[in-house]
Order: structure tokens, then sequence, then C-alpha cells
């Protein structure tokens, strides 16, 4: 399917905080409760519509445990968004924001969108972080924050969405340079027809020197 | 291998195919090539062997084979060799690291008298040494993808028909290209010919490249770059309903994919890959061991991943590895002997599914068992029924009832409703039975029976409704709410008491008389209602229930209001209320009511809930006796009205003093207990001295101290001459203790014995000694529980019988004990 532009997501925070299940939710709307470890990194896309244009959303969905935290790092380079995901219920995943912000800031680009995500809000009695600690939080940070429950979808549509607005706001303000691949904007095929993003296009190889033996 | 997080489980066999035509093969094999893993399984299952002699080894899908000799003219081994989809074959051999002959084959027009299938012959003279190869068909077999990439970054890439090779040079980077895979699209770019998408794996990084008759075309070229990890091995995989396969790329830390525009998942699965096949939902990774990284084909591991699953199917250490192919619905492991002339062959062969179910669900693997026999097309059978409801048992014991029901449900049909409903008759699980039912009444599968219990389930879901709903209504109920009410009247008959209750307090609240439920029943059966639900109603209409209790006490229903009272010991608050009202209607009623309720206001006034004037009003206002009040007030610490009797009654506490009240008292005490006689007769003033002492430590209950009271010693302490006697007597045995202590330690045990005491033999070792001069053989003792001596204890028996009589004599529990010890000590 066409899409005007392609953004690619990571979804990071510590394990069990509801990452996987956001990324079903959010591509599949449906809720699975017992959810196999994430042992690496999964792939999820969706296509949304924002300001009347179609924009193929690419989501990687990371392994919240410390032993896999090196691969997670070497897929921080090509995101436009992060979700930062803690557990409402566990006051543990909410300390360990500031080490994955840290992360997510020294490995990315620094035009990276970053959404700031409370998750499990359902289980609101068991509840151990004060949404309005998320929210102080994310306006130290500079974070956008929702709270959202991958069990009811609440707010993850959104999540996704409003980081999705972002990125496109950023792009109409010159922000971010669309042209480089790294900042894990793709120009989709419906926005540019002759698809100008490849200088070599019917020619010989472009990087490539070449020639005949 | 990140084996911690993966879920493991043997779901594979290591099968040995004895006498295997591959065993014909007597030649060390520098290289081999298989097309079965190509796209999963679209090869033709052809696999390739390549000899050191120059002999080239072709195996088709059933293991028959055909030999022919390579064209090319080094006299180098072949080095590498690629196979398409097609079967076109494509050798390099290179001598010195420079003159390179690559020759590609027909393998189609193979046949044992035709000669060998040779298409074209390109000899180069390149400046390194090669590093891989890899070719690619189109569908039709007339385009030719194929690349030699080299240790210095160079590749040499042939894109155009199969008869004419014609190679264009390219500097890739600067690093050895160690794996080119090629993708075939089906779609036609705009000029006219097929694009092919072309992946390199260049030690740290990763280029895809877009492919069409003319050359090269750059499109976002690395597609990923990580120098700290290196890349070993590389495959393709299209997933299912996938529009574009994955370059599948095994790095130190993990499995990496790509597109031709991004990086996919990765499966992280440590270790250095040297072989990685991926078909359908299996991949199978060859890992060199770590332990003999200096023997690269000694001992390899070879783990087999299930990755819809996520699991890990087969991880086993194999020795002298050589390859890995895949052949239908399986996997083919060659392994060489340690002549490296002699090959072997094991296939990957899967248990059958009754055995790889029963390991799953063993491990409690319920979700991936279901799974699996879906893939096998049994999602309707009666063993995935059979598994969906041990998986429903194994929820239904972890607490999760509503998956376990929903899981029961897809039973319906194959499992016997009993096993289910059995499981959820408890009314917590009501609302999971009535689902459970009513998809079974839908199936048809439904007897009378399970109707009727399906409306008796509804019928108890409905009181259940009814109770929480009447309890919102509370008191100002509309007259819809009324009809509701009326409605559900027959459901209360019933017998739900918590619905009656709550029937019971509306009715109250609109007309204040007595409910005519009331009205039938005796007070025991009210009392009852109570007992079972009232003290829940009280936390949200204590004052309607209030209303109610004191109508029914007004009319008679209620006659014992105190054991009415006892109902509620967690609602002082109200008990005080009914009694004040009681006491205000009728100021002559029984006294017991003042002083309980001076008890629950004392109680109130510790929680704060009642002030000190308060209680000192009632104290003024109430008949009650001095004595009795001054003694509830000092149980509860009321210092304030204790003061009052002291400072303001004067008259009265040195009444309530005399020698005449406390003697008064202390009959009634006796009266009362007739345990504490004997010390309250002998001296009433010690005893309560003694008490006054005691009671100071408040961690001292009165229950505790009558046992103590009852106690001879005890009494004897209370009276003053039995003390002083007591202490002498106690001295006395002291004493006599001390003496026999000395005597011991004074006089050694002369040891005489000659022969032991039981058999009467000769003295021989091991024996045993007792101090009181008895010894056996040890083989002679007998081992009893005390370990005492066996002489001993008979005479101990025998003296048992005299005991009482020593004890009447002795009148004192350590002289007993003293004569007893001496008794048996000797005697």
């Amino acid at each position: 399917m066409s899409y005007a532009y392609l953004f690619k997501y990571i979804i990071i925070g510590d394990t069990g905080v509801g990452k996987s299940c956001l990324l079903l939710q959010f591509t599949d709307k449906r809720f699975q409760p017992v959810h196999d470890l994430t042992i690496g990194v999964e792939f999820g896309a969706r296509m949304i519509t924002i300001d009347g244009k179609q924009i193929k959303l690419q989501i990687w969905d990371t392994a919240g445990q410390e032993a896999f935290r090196s691969i997670t790092r070497s897929y921080y380079r090509g995101a436009a968004g992060a979700l930062l995901v803690y557990d409402i219920t566990r006051r543990e995943t909410f300390n360990h924001l500031t080490t994955w912000l840290e992360d997510a800031r020294q490995h990315s680009n620094s035009n990276m969108v970053i959404m700031l995500i409370g998750n499990k809000s359902d289980l609101d009695s068991r509840r151990e972080v004060k949404k309005e600690e998320g929210e102080a939080f994310a306006r130290e940070h500079g974070l956008v924050f929702m709270e959202t429950s991958a069990r009811t979808a609440a707010n993850v549509e959104e999540a996704f969405i409003n980081t999705a607005k972002e990125i496109y706001e950023k792009i109409q303000e010159g922000v971010f340079d669309i042209n480089n691949e790294a900042n894990g904007i793709k120009i989709g095929p419906q926005a540019s027809p002759t698809n100008p993003s490849l200088p070599g296009s019917g020619g010989a190889a472009g990087a490539a020197n070449s020639g005949c033996c | 291998m990140s084996g911690l997080e993966w879920k493991k489980i043997d779901l594979i066999d290591l099968v040995l195919l004895p006498r295997h035509r591959i065993q014909n093969i007597k030649t060390e094999i520098v290289a081999q090539c298989s097309n079965g893993e190509k796209f999963d399984n679209k090869g033709s299952n052809t696999t390739v062997f390549c000899g050191k002699n120059g002999m080239i080894h072709v195996f088709f899908r059933n293991w028959e084979y055909i030999t022919f000799k390579s064209q090319s003219r080094n006299e180098a081994p072949i080095k590498f060799c690629a196979l398409t989809t097609m079967d076109v074959l494509a050798t390099v051999t290179q001598e010195n690291n420079c003159s390179v002959c690559i020759q590609v084959y027909d393998l189609r027009k193979l046949t044992k008298r035709e000669g060998t299938p040779h298409l074209a012959t390109t000899n180069l003279s390149p400046d390194s040494a090669v590093t891989s190869i890899q070719a690619e068909c189109s569908e039709d077999g007339k385009l030719l993808a194929l690349g030699i990439g080299f240790e210095n970054g160079e590749l040499l890439l042939h894109y155009g028909t199969v008869n004419s090779i014609n190679f264009q040079r390219h500097v890739i980077c600067l690093r050895p290209i160690i794996g080119i895979q090629f993708e075939m699209l089906r779609h036609q770019s705009d000029h006219g010919g097929l694009i092919c998408n072309m992946f390199l794996d260049c030690i740290d990084k990763i280029f895809c490249y877009l492919l069409h008759e003319k050359g090269l075309v750059h499109k976002n070229p690395i597609l990923d770059e990580r120098t700290s990890k290196h890349n070993h091995s590389s495959t393709m995989h299209k997933p299912k309903g996938a529009d574009e396969a994955y370059f599948v790329v095994g790095r130190d830390d993990a499995i990496y994919c790509f597109t031709k525009d991004e990086k996919g998942p990765c499966y992280a699965i440590e270790g250095q890959k040297t072989n990685i096949l991926w078909v359908d939902n299996l991949m199978v990774v060859l890992l060199k061991n770590k332990k003999n990284i200096f023997t690269p084909l000694s001992s390899c591991v070879i783990t087999v991943v299930d990755i819809e699953n996520k699991i890990i199917i087969f991880n086993r250490e194999i020795k002298n590895v050589l390859c890995i192919t895949a052949g239908i619905a399986s996997f083919y492991i060659i392994t060489k002997d340690s002549s490296g002339c002699t090959y072997n062959i094991y296939i990957l062969q899967e248990l059958n599914t009754v055995n790889v179910i029963r390991l799953l669900t063993e491990k409690h693997m319920y979700d991936i068992a279901l799974r699996i026999l879906d893939r096998k097309g049994l999602g309707d059978s009666p063993v995935t029924a059979q598994v969906r409801f041990q998986y429903g048992n194994h929820l239904y014991s972890i607490g999760e009832v509503c998956r376990a029901a929903s899981e029961y449900e897809k039973t319906i049909g194959t499992i016997k409703p009993y096993n289910v409903i059995s499981k959820l008759l408890s009314v917590r699980n009501n609302k999971h039975l009535m689902l459970y039912l009513k998809k079974l009444v839908v199936s048809e599968h439904a007897t009378n029976e399970h109707r009727k219990l399906l409306c008796n389930c509804t019928d108890r879901n409905k009181i259940h409704f009814n109770v929480h709903e009447l309890c919102r209504l509370q008191f100002n109920t509309s007259s819809q709410n009324i009809l509701h009410l009326g409605a559900s009247k027959n459901i209360a008959i019933r017998g739900d008491s918590s619905f009656k209750m709550s029937n019971i307090e509306l009715q109250m609240g609109e007309n204040g008389d007595l409910p005519q439920l009331f009205l039938d029943s005796d007070e025991m059966k009210i009392l009852e209602l109570f007992a079972d639900t009232a003290e829940d109603l009280l936390t949200n209409h204590s004052e309607h229930i209030l209303k109610v209790a004191l109508s029914l006490m007004a009319n008679g229903r209620i006659t014992d209001t105190l054991r009415f009272l006892t109902l509620f010991p967690d609602h002082p608050e109200f008990c005080s209320n009914v009694l004040s009202n009681v006491i205000e209607h009728d100021p002559n009623c029984n006294e017991k009511y003042y002083y309980y309720l001076l008890v629950l206001y004392l109680g109130l006034w510790r929680d704060k809930k009642r002030t000190e004037k308060f209680i000192l009003q009632f104290l003024k206002n109430s008949p009650l006796r001095t004595e009795k009040a001054m003694v509830l007030c000092k149980m509860y610490l009321f210092s304030v009205g204790i003061k009052q009797f002291l400072n303001g009654n004067n008259e009265t506490f040195s009444s309530i003093c005399a020698e005449e009240n406390i003697r008064k008292c202390i009959n009634y005490l006796i009266k009362g207990n007739s345990d504490f006689k004997t010390p309250l007769k002998k001296d009433p003033s010690s005893l309560l001295f003694v008490l006054q002492s005691i009671f100071h430590n408040a961690d001292i209950q009165v229950l505790h101290l009558r046992p103590l009271l009852m106690e001879e010693s005890m009494k004897n302490v209370i009276d003053p001459c039995d003390e002083a006697q007591c202490v002498v007597d106690l001295n006395k045995a002291i004493e006599k203790y001390h003496s026999l202590l000395v005597q011991l330690e004074e006089s050694p045990i002369e040891f005489r014995n000659t022969s032991c005491e039981k058999c009467h033999q000769v003295w021989k070792l091991p024996s045993l000694y007792f101090i009181c001069q008895h010894s056996f053989h040890k083989d002679c003792y007998t081992t009893n529980k005390t370990s005492k001596c066996d002489i001993c204890i008979t005479n101990t028996e025998h003296s048992v019988k005299l005991m009482p009589t020593i004890s009447l004599e002795a009148g004192d529990i350590v002289l007993d004990i003293s004569k007893i010890l001496a008794f048996g000590i000797f005697n």
C-alpha cells in the first residue's frame, strides 16, 4: 500500500511493562493476557492518517531485559519516535526511566520524539505511580505524557498517533531532514512519485565504483 | 546463547540414516551448496558436494546422485559453489589468491548418460581472495544473478542471461564480502527488466542494492553498520503472507533480519553462527562451539528454533558437522568422521504429534500445543479439545477463572459437560458457568438438566444483582423502584437472607410498620436473620436497621436485647444507640442495660467518639451503683470518672470501702467462684494486695490468673503463715540436694563387675556402664527410648506402686522427687 511517509518507532522500557501488548493492541486491536517474553526485537506496522495523508508506522518492540540492552541500542538509530513505557503498578519501572531516557538520547538522533507512557491504567487499585508524577517527569524532560491501558485499549491509539503528529509537525517545521533515512522517516511513493531520494536511479552504481571486467 | 530467556523443549530427534548414498563419496568435500532452503523450499531440494579431486556430486531430492568432473582448468579444488532454485550451479576455483575460474552448469540437463551440463566458463585475475559466491535465477530460468565477493570488498556481478556471463566489477567497501543474497521480485522495472534486490554482508555492514540489467542502482545501500559485533553468515527468508523477504544475518549477539528498506526483527541467540537455515517457522542455527574454537569443524551446537512459538525445540552439540541442508519438511546434518573422507547423514526428525503434545502439556505449554495442533490442521479434533480442557484446568488452578472458562467453552461437544460444570459450580463462578451453559444450550449438546441448571444460575445471578441494586436504591425509592422490589419478592422467598434484609429495610422506610416477614417468625429466626446479614447492611444503613431493631423490641419480637446486641460486636455505636433508646423509653428497664451502656460509652470514649463530659453526665443521671461504676471506670482507665467518685462523693467512697462492704463483696465473689474459696477465706487483703501488684502489668489479664490462683503453692503463698513454712521446706530440700551432690562428687565408684548383668558371661568389650553400677555387653543391652539401665527401669516400674504412699507421707512435691530419686539410685 502506498503511503506519504514512513515513520519508524521504537518502544522501550523495563521488562513486563506491556510494550508488546501495546504494539499488539495498536496493530491487531487485541489484548493477549499472557505474552511470551520478547527475546530480541519484534516488528509491527500499521497505516494511520494524519492531515489527510497516509502514514505508515513501523514499530520495533524491544526486549526490556538488561541482557538485551546492546541489541536494543542498535535500534535507536533510525527511529523517529520512541515510546518510553513504564508500569503504573510498579514503582521501579518508573525509577528506571532516567536510565532509559539517557540511553535513548545517547544513541538516537537528537530530534527523536519521545512519548512517555504510563501503562496498565486499568489497574488503578494497584497503582504505585501517580499520574501527576508521570506528568512531572515528562514536563521535566520535555516529553509528551499519556497513561494507557493495553488491556482496555484506552489511549493506545492516541499514544501512537499523537507521536506521529509530533513528528509530522516537526517535518512541516523543517526540523527533520526527510532525505536522511537515519532520522527514521522515509518519503513514500505517494508523496514523491519520482522518488527523488534515489540519486542513482536509472544509472550505474552511485556510491560504488563500477567497471567492466 | 540467551538460553535463560528462551523456552526449551526437545521436540526433535536426531536420527542417523544408515547406509546412505552419501557414504559413497570417498574424497574430502571442499565445497557444498543446496537449494532446499531457498525461499521456503521453492528449490528442487538438490544438494551439491564438490570433492577435492574435482568431482562434483549432485544429490537430488530422493538422494539419487550423479557425479561429473569439473571443467575448470585450474588445478586448485573448487573453493565455493552456489546453486539457484532452478538448478543452475556456479563454482569458483582460485589459484594462489589470483587466477579465478568461474564455471556455470545447468543441472536440469544433467543425466547419467549425457556429459557435463556446462553452460559457461569465465577466467579472471583479481587481486584478492574470493570470500563468497551466490547465484539466483528468474522463475523462467533465463535471467541469472551471479555475485562473487572478495576479501578486499570488491564484488563481481553478473546480472543477465544464463548463457553469456559478463561480470561487472564493483567496489563495495574495504572489508571482505562474506555473504551475498538475491531476491528476485516478480514485478518489472520501468525498463521492462526484472527487479532484483541484492543484499551484501560485509563483516560489519549490511548493504542492499536494487539491480536491473544495466547494473546496480544505488538505493540507500547501507542498511546497518555495527562495528562492535561482526556478521558471520546469512540467508534469505520470506515470512508467510509478507510482501518482501528478509535478509537474515547471524551476528555474535543475535540473528538480525533486514528488508530492503530497514531493519526488521531480531532473535537473541548468542554465538558465532556458521550456518543459518530458515524454512517456514523453523530456523536452524549452526553455532561454533566456544570450547573448540581452534578446531572449527570438530564440534558445533545445532539449535532449532520454532520462531512462531518462540521456543527452542532442539539444542545439541554435534561433532564434525560439515553442513546442514533442508529437505522436504526436514533438515539433514552431514558429518564427517575423523579421517575426513567418510560422511554420515542425520535427519532432524520431528516427534509425532501425540508425543509433541504430551511433552508440551506436561510442561504446561498449552498455548503452544494448541498452536501446533492448529498448524497441523487438527484445530477441531478431540485432541485439541482435550488440550483445551487441560489448559482450562491449569488456568483455573492458578486463579485465571475467566480465561479457564473461555477455554472450557471451546470444548463443548467433546468434553463431557459434567467435567466442566463440576469445576464451575461455586457461587463465585456463577457468571462463567452461565456463559458456558448458554453456549452448551446453543450447541445443542445440552440436556434438560443443563437447561434447568442454566435457569437456576440465572436466578442466582438475579439475586446477587437485586441485592446490590436495592442497596444502591436505599430509601428514596421511586415508584418504579418499588415495582422492581415487588418483582424481586419471589426471589426473596427462595431464601436469600441478604435480599430479605434489603426488603425489610425498604418497607420500614416506606411506612414504618413491622415487616410481615418478622411477624411470621419467632425470636430465634429473627436473630438468625440478623446474624446472617444485618452486620453487612449496618455499614451503609445503620439508622434504618436501628429503626427496625427498635420496632422489633417495641413489638416484643425481640425480648432479649443484650443477646441481640451481641450480634454486633464491631458496632458499639449501633449497640449504644439501641440501648440508649431502650433506656429512654423505659427508664426502669433491666439494670444490666445501664452497665452495658456504660461499657459501650467507655469504649467509644476510648476511641474518641464520646466526650468525658458526656460520660460524666451519663454517670450522674444513671442509677448506677457506685462500686460497680468505679470498677468499670477503672477498667477503661477513665480517671476523670474515678476522681469524681473520689472527690465528689467522699462519703459514698468511704462507705464503699467499709469492712462490711468488702466482706459482702468477697462473699459474693466466693459464691460465684468456688475455686478461690481458700485464698479468699484465708486472707482477702493479701489476695487483693497480690492482685493489685499483678495488675500493674498491663499485659496480664484476669483469665491468666485463674489457673495460677488455683495452684496449691499459690494458696500457700497467699497465706503468710504457710509462706514462711514453704520457705523453710524449700531451704531444707536445697540442702539435701547439695549434700547428695557433694557425696557423689567425693565418692568415685569402684567398678568390680566381672560379668554382664544380662547374660552373666565373662566380661568383654565393647560394654556399657551405668552410674547405678550395672553393666552390660553392648550386644546384650536392650536399646530403649531413654537409654537408661535395663535393670533399674524394671526396678522403677516395680516401685511405682509404692509411690502414692510416699507422696502422702511427704506432703511436699520436692520431697517426693528426692525420695523417688533415692529409691531409684540406691535400690
